[in-house]
């Protein structure tokens, strides 16, 4: 009888998480983190969300019984805790759980991961955080992938963009064996995450003078990116715990 | 929302581009387009507007404006839907008079009332009809067609009473303690002290830029009505929106402010459509009889002016925009632009509340200008390589744990925060029995152990998981949230049998943990172990602080996870129908290699078999070798029968023969 030697396998939010934050770390960002309860000055007043604002409601968001916090929407939270203690120039790269009151279904899940990162320096500009996007993605996914931003909104940003990025799937194309590209539904492009340049608002909210000091903010759905890397098909089943479906991966 | 494509085409006298184009234009210049859909020959674009632009964009106006500036297409003042209407109202006095008071000027901004005499309610014609239907309101009547008609067209909520079932004038103001009012869908109301509400002399008639009440409704049988053009302020249209429990199309619109600027035009829109499709159907009735607009608005506001460089703009995008094409673009949106020196000296239409700073005008201007044209460039940022931060640390040793179980063979599973039992509860939980924050990760690993042990393929196999993750409890009366580890081993058969096996092996491994991990002393375990067995499975698990770990790590080797990275493979999805396991063992010459037979296996067996067949015993006898395969047959539309598995056996059976192997 031999003894069957079963390998253990990484979830594969630890290996996307890992691959995107080994990219942002060559890139001389750090890792950074906050708590998953969070106050609401950090998840929204610091962040240009002011109470009773509709754009709180872009987020259904869990309070706690009994105390005033809640359980983060965002990673974008940890920004302003970051920016409070440590002075720019900085980049980080934050990798998190959080969590949005919605039901849930194949696409959403009330607890869900994001990986984003912050840049604040003198003289940043829109270009530059296209510089970076494109960077990323060609250390992900190889030097054929580019990305293309399109307006949106983001109260902590502005001007606020979607991140759409070349499909590899298909190779921008639409087509898979003269069907439509199952990634991208056709289009040639993946929705993939949002970015923006910092708001004038978040840097006051943390003492930063936004004359001089300006910075970018992009980041993505973990999940997703898993997703779409191994082809599953139903975001609960990455908190299921069932190895038939990590041990594949 | 949905907007018609014929809609936005009465803004141009030209005719639009494609439906495609005209997409495509708005998805990259302005906004998400969720949906296109064919409907009574018409297009309907379904947009997404997002809380920035809900003030002016929830309306047909505001994207033909878009469109407008995307496309620089000349574009009508207003839709050719409306008929010119310059009626001189002295001419045809209403009977009545009316007289409108604002309680509270910081609650209701303006309010614009007009009484209207001698109308003719009915169907509304064809065309109004068609355009509401297509973008989905149900048609009601002419005059409840005509208000719909121009929140959808410009954007402001429009109401009329039915002027003879109003007593005395109208009155906006808070509610008194004890008032009720029944809405127009039959809601019965109790009205709370901060409720603002519209009302005559015998109460309230409409919760105020939410819902109208029934006593006033416009029926088959009114004549008169008065016609209501109002702004309330946001954040109190909200909260009692929430209170009530009631949004609606107005309330949804004034929640995101308006400009009180907007409701003028609005009052002008609804007048001018209504002389046109309310009228009296023959002249022996007479005309309609225009009241004057009576409005109250104490403290009209002024139109915003940002004085902006057109430096500054270029200095926020990245890239050069000639100062004529920046005007050309911010004057296709509206803006009214002036030079003052340096700088352009920009004046805001009213309906664009969302123009405030430098920033807004830098994005109008980079998204319609087009972000595609904006390079990407590198920054070279000068930061000084401090110490680690305690985070980045603690990424780092959360990422040599995983190395090192890994490495001996324990796979990471992530569980979830919310469970049935806790110290912190949830305000609003989800529907689904678990209203608590996890205070442990092990109660659910100790299930993940068990659920996990039923799909092992032998007997002999053990589940080894881990999961790093936030814990959360109360410490007195504050929160403590702190991160936990976890690791454990399960295998079938009694705690009597294999506990001790069990145990060693999750000792062991937290022997490696710390060797690997550099810890000057290893935690002892006793305090730390949970050995039990549950049916018919032992387990052993340890479940301790991912924060006292991190402060006791030495020097370790960095961690690598590159190799545990898979490829980006589609993986096999699990079937939830129960499987069929089979065993083969076949003698084969010395020479062939076992992948070769597990593939023929594979090719054989087809697509019931769930994996890949797994060699679990090979020896050699008499210069042949002995290979045994475990089999897993799985469907992923019913539960197979034995005969279907059998089938398969005694195909595998022939075609090994044929291949000139033998089946033991």
């Amino acid at each position: 009888m031999i003894e069957i030697e079963k390998k253990g396998h990484l979830h594969p939010l630890t290996q996307v998480t890992w691959e995107v934050c080994q990219a942002f770390e060559e890139l001389d960002f750090e890792v950074a983190e906050g708590p998953e309860i969070e106050d609401e000055f950090h998840n929204f007043d610091a962040l240009n969300v002011p109470a009773d604002h509709p754009a709180r409601d872009m987020q259904d968001t869990f309070f706690l019984k009994g105390f005033s916090n809640l359980l983060r929407t965002q990673t974008s939270a940890v920004q302003a805790r970051f920016m409070e203690g440590n002075k720019p120039p900085l980049k980080i790269v934050v990798p998190g759980k959080c969590f949005r009151q919605e039901a849930t279904d194949a696409r959403h899940e009330a607890q869900f991961h994001q990986i984003e990162c912050l840049l604040v320096d003198k003289g940043v500009t829109v270009a530059h955080l296209k510089g970076y996007i494109d960077l990323l993605f060609k250390k992900l996914y190889g030097e054929e992938v580019s990305s293309r931003l399109r307006p949106s909104f983001f109260p902590f940003v502005e001007p606020g963009f979607e991140i759409d990025m070349k499909c590899f799937n298909c190779h921008n194309t639409g087509l898979v064996d003269g069907k439509n590209c199952s990634l991208c539904s056709g289009s040639g492009w993946v929705e993939i995450g949002g970015a923006g340049m910092v708001h004038p608002n978040v840097l006051k909210s943390v003492k930063l003078d936004p004359k001089i000091w300006s910075g970018f903010a992009f980041g993505f759905g973990t999940e997703r990116l898993a997703m779409i890397k191994y082809g599953i098909e139903d975001i609960r089943k990455m908190f299921d715990g069932d190895l038939r479906l990590i041990n594949q991966l | 929302m949905a907007y018609s494509y014929k809609w936005l085409q009465s803004y141009f006298d030209t005719s639009l581009l494609s439906v495609k184009e005209v997409e495509d234009g708005i998805i990259f210049h302005a906004f998400e387009v969720e949906g296109v859909e064919e409907k009574n020959n018409d297009s309907l674009l379904d947009i997404k507007i997002l809380p920035d632009r809900a003030h002016d964009c929830l309306c047909h106006y505001g994207i033909a404006v878009e469109i407008g500036a995307i496309f620089n297409l000349p574009r009508r003042v207003n839709s050719s839907d409306y008929r010119e209407f310059k009626k001189e109202f002295s001419n045809n006095k209403p009977e009545r008079s009316l007289s409108v008071e604002i309680k509270d000027s910081e609650l209701c901004r303006r309010y614009i009332g007009r009484m209207v005499e001698n109308i003719t309610v009915g169907e509304s014609p064809a065309w109004l009809k068609e355009r509401l239907e297509n973008i989905g309101q149900r048609s009601i009547n002419n005059i409840v067609d005509a208000t719909n008609y121009v929140m959808f067209d410009i954007g402001q909520p429009m109401h009329a009473f039915d002027a003879d079932k109003v007593e005395g004038n109208i009155v906006v103001r808070l509610a008194n303690h004890g008032e009720k009012l029944t809405t127009l869908d039959g809601k019965d109301i109790e009205l709370a002290g901060n409720i603002l509400v519209i009302a005559d002399n015998a109460g309230p008639l409409a919760i105020a830029g939410i819902k109208g009440g029934n006593r006033a409704e416009v029926d088959q049988n009114t004549k008169n009505i008065i016609l209501e053009s109002a702004n309330f302020h946001p954040t109190n249209i909200r909260r009692t929106s929430n209170t009530v429990g009631i949004r609606t199309d107005a309330s949804k619109r004034y929640e995101n402010e308006l400009s009180p600027a907007v409701a003028d035009t609005a009052m002008d829109r609804l007048s001018s459509l209504l002389n046109q499709i309310a009228c009296p159907p023959n002249l022996s009735e007479g005309e309609i009889r225009w009241g004057e607009k009576i409005d109250i608005y104490p403290n009209p506001q002024s139109k915003r002016i940002i004085k902006v460089s057109v430096s500054a703009i270029n200095a926020i995008l990245g890239i050069i925009v000639p100062e004529e094409e920046i005007i050309s673009i911010l004057e296709r949106l509206e803006i009214e632009v002036s030079k003052e020196g340096d700088k352009l000296k920009l004046e805001i239409p009213f309906r664009r509340v969302d123009l405030e700073i430098v920033e807004n005008i830098a994005e109008e201007v980079g998204r319609i200008y087009g972000y595609d044209k904006i390079p990407a460039k590198l920054l070279d940022s000068e930061l000084s390589k401090e110490e680690e931060k305690e985070a980045a640390k603690r990424y780092r040793v959360a990422n040599k744990i995983r190395e090192i179980l890994v490495k001996q063979g324990f796979s990471e599973v992530y569980g979830y925060a919310f469970t049935e039992k806790g110290e912190i509860e949830i305000a609003n939980p989800l529907a689904n029995n678990k209203p608590f924050l996890r205070t442990n990760l092990s109660t659910w690993i100790k299930e993940k152990l068990a659920f996990n042990l039923q799909h092992v393929l032998f007997d002999t196999e053990p589940v080894k998981i881990f999961d790093i993750g936030r814990i959360f409890k109360k410490d007195g009366e504050k929160i403590k949230e702190t991160t936990s580890f976890v690791f454990g081993v399960a295998r079938r058969g009694t705690k009597q049998k294999i506990g001790d096996m069990v145990n060693r092996e999750l000792m062991a491994t937290k022997d490696v943990l710390c060797q690997e991990l550099k810890m000057m002393s290893c935690p002892t375990s006793d305090t730390l172990v949970q050995i039990d067995e549950v049916g018919n499975f032992s387990y052993a698990q340890i479940e301790t602080s991912f924060d006292d770990l991190v402060s006791i790590t030495g020097k370790f080797t960095e961690p690598n996870l590159d190799q545990f990275i898979s490829l980006p493979v589609e993986y096999k999805k699990v079937s939830a129908f129960p499987r069929i396991i089979r065993d083969i063992a076949l003698f084969v010459s010395e020479s062939v290699d076992p992948e070769e037979v597990s593939g023929v296996i594979k090719e054989t067996a087809g697509l019931l078999l769930a994996q890949d067949p797994v060699l679990f015993d090979v020896f050699i006898k008499e210069g042949k070798k002995s290979l045994a395969f475990r089999l897993v047959f799985q469907s992923y539309e019913k539960t197979l029968l034995d005969d279907e598995a059998n089938e398969i056996m005694n195909k595998l059976a022939d075609v090994v023969r044929e291949t000139g192997w033998e089946v033991r």
